[in-house]
């Protein structure tokens, strides 16, 4: 496919993308976490709508050659971070489950682990 | 100058010639391929928007008071808010407004609390369609138990006192209180004198405020005898100081057969019984009426070291006899409600003293003159410079009395007559003395009631305004603290006791909306 938006304005789109994404999914995380800590003052609704829009336009734009790295041990202590982080949050959100939450939690963090080292072993660009 | 070109997918030929480039070359290329300064700058404004979403929130969270607002159209076709639904109708439509009739007393809705909220302020526009003897009530749920902390959001009674009397109001973050001035004859206080009851005042009010002993300052007993003759049960009040001595003097009637006891009863206020004395029958329990026997049977009760205050003694007979003296050691005694003046030769041939009350009334009364015996018919009872004949027996005869702060005397030349309508009486002038002058009444929703019984009413009460056509809003303000409140949500009761009464249970009251504000104060 042959992208619409190429040069200054392809990097740009791709930045804004990716910043509004993470912010998004930052907000979404901190709301879960602390009901209404973000709901309460913004609809983070309208920036769902702004992050799909970037994202169709993203599709269209040029990007760069990526380059692809071999792991070291920081890719894979983030990943074990992730891990832990993620069996945090979902410990805290199911905590009304009792001991099934345990279950539940540490299963959780276990994939992320896992499919997270899968995707980072991938050899395919 | 030797350039490591890591992590650059560049063939080894141009490796090769990128490494003999000079510096000057080398410098002119890297700036060509980066980015220009434009987009450095749009990216970097782009890094600052989720850094000033952050900053707001947190400044709004921690820095900034907060208000919510929650607007409940109750009329509207897709949800009424109010539960249960069945305790709610359909929605009506009425001059342009849409709104839904409460038909049953208790109704329930939520309201979502943030985390950290104060207060939350509530308003209701809703049709006045109540009784006046009913009030629209707001409960706030306080307990995980079915327990809710309420507030008279409307009163009738109280909107009806406000229309009429002069009132002040202080309006504070924990509550509004409303001072109503009944009567204008007692001095003008404010609301916190009243709080700190200041002796002299009858206070209806539902506030905390502790009642005061009462007493009479530098008070010395000294004896008092009353030769007014009286006739049946009597129930007096008296201010004891030291020890209570009584003596009563009484004359069997024999009108009627049985004994004719007299018992001296002594009460503390709550009616819980001191002492007690039995004065015997005379003798005679046939039905033998002698006009002319003077002999009397007399006892006295005499109860050592009593708490000086007050206390109710009474004088209980069966109405076959009459009291001829009293004679206590005490120097302050009135008669509460009635008496029955008995000086007369329809009973006894010796007994034709005239015989003379007091009273004193801060409200207007209406007295009332009652005898029973042709005899004592067609005389003129004199009260202060007034004169009232009465006429006939058996009738009731009436007069009105101003509220005023001095003494009035009843004077009877007859007697035989039943004097009601005043709470009080004395036989002197000296012996009067007013226990109840300063009293926490009981508040009720009765206007009538309170304007007679109360001097000023101290409520919790925020008036409300009026929006047409019978239309009103009302609001109120509730402290979230000690509050019952479950997954950020505030359940909230409307109470309207008279849906629950079935002599007023049809008069439903339409709501037409509630709006709701949740203060959230700043945490730092």
């Amino acid at each position: 496919m042959k992208p619409i938006f190429k040069g200054n304005l392809a990097s740009i789109i791709n930045h804004l993308f990716q910043t509004l994404l993470v912010t998004y999914l930052l907000l979404l995380l901190i709301d879960q976490i602390w009901s209404g800590f973000v709901s309460l003052y913004l609809n983070i609704n309208y920036l769902l709508i702004i992050v799909i829009v970037l994202g169709v336009l993203d599709i269209f734009s040029e990007h760069p050659q990526l380059n692809i790295k071999k792991a070291n041990w920081k890719d894979y202590l983030f990943i074990l971070l992730l891990g832990i982080a993620g069996f945090i949050i979902i410990k805290f959100k199911t905590s009304s489950l009792g001991a099934l939450s345990w279950v539940i939690s540490i299963i959780a963090g276990i994939l992320i682990i896992l499919l997270s080292i899968l995707i980072l072993e991938d050899e395919k660009p | 100058m030797e350039t490591k070109f890591t992590n650059i997918n560049v063939d080894k030929k141009t490796e090769s010639e990128i490494r003999k480039l000079t510096k000057g070359e080398f410098g002119k290329i890297k700036n060509h391929s980066s980015e220009p300064a434009y987009v450095k700058f749009i990216k970097i404004i782009i890094i600052i928007i989720p850094i000033a979403i952050l900053c707001y929130l947190v400044t709004a969270h921690f820095f900034l008071n907060q208000q919510f607002n929650y607007f409940y159209n109750i009329g509207n076709e897709k949800e009424s808010f109010l539960t249960p639904v069945d305790r709610v109708s359909q929605p009506i439509s009425d001059s342009g407004i849409n709104f839904r009739n409460i038909t049953s007393s208790l109704t329930y809705f939520n309201v979502p609390i943030e985390d950290g909220s104060k207060n939350i302020s509530i308003s209701i526009k809703f049709k006045d369609n109540l009784p006046e003897s009913s009030k629209l009530i707001l409960g706030a749920k306080d307990s995980v138990d079915w327990h809710y902390q309420s507030t008279v959001i409307y009163s009738p009674t109280i909107e009806k006192l406000i229309a009429k009397y002069p009132y002040k109001q202080n309006i504070s973050q924990n509550n509004s209180l409303i001072l109503i001035k009944l009567n204008t004859n007692k001095p003008d206080y404010s609301i916190n004198d009243i709080l700190s009851f200041p002796g002299n005042v009858r206070i209806a009010t539902d506030q905390n405020i502790s009642e005061k002993q009462f007493t009479i300052s530098n008070y010395q007993p000294s004896q008092l005898t009353i030769d007014t003759a009286i006739r049946g049960t009597h129930n007096f009040y008296v201010y004891i100081k030291d020890t209570f001595e009584v003596t009563v003097e009484k004359r069997d009637m024999n009108w009627y057969e049985n004994e004719d006891n007299l018992t001296i009863n002594l009460y503390y206020l709550n009616n819980s019984l001191i002492s007690s004395r039995t004065i015997k029958d005379d003798g005679e329990t046939d039905a033998k009426p002698n006009k002319t026997i003077t002999k009397t049977q007399s006892g006295t009760l005499n109860v050592p070291g009593l708490k000086e205050g007050v206390y109710r003694l009474e004088l209980k007979n069966n109405d076959d006899v009459i009291i001829t003296r009293i004679s206590i050691n005490q120097n302050k005694l009135i008669v509460k409600d009635k008496v029955f003046l008995a000086s007369s030769t329809v009973y006894f041939n010796d007994l034709t003293d005239p015989s003379k009350l007091y009273f004193k009334s801060n409200k207007p009364i209406t007295l009332k003159f009652t005898t029973y015996h042709d005899a004592a018919a067609n005389q003129t009872i004199k009260i202060d410079d007034q004169r009232l004949k009465i006429i006939k027996a058996k009738v009731d005869y009436n007069q009105s009395i101003q509220q005023s702060s001095l003494m009035h005397q009843i004077t009877s030349e007859k007697n035989d007559l039943l004097v009601s309508g005043s709470d009080f009486y004395s036989f002197t002038e000296d012996s009067w003395f007013e226990p109840f002058n300063s009293a926490k009444i009981l508040l009720k929703d009765d206007s009538i009631y309170l304007e007679n019984n109360a001097d000023y009413v101290l409520v919790n009460y925020l008036p409300v305004q009026d929006a047409g056509d019978g239309w009103k809003i009302s609001n109120t303000n509730i402290q979230l603290s000690g509050l019952y409140i479950t997954d950020k949500k505030l359940n909230m009761l409307i109470n309207i006791p008279h849906l629950a009464n079935n002599a007023t249970k049809s008069k439903y009251i339409p709501i037409d909306w509630i709006n709701m504000t949740v203060f959230k104060p700043a945490k730092f």
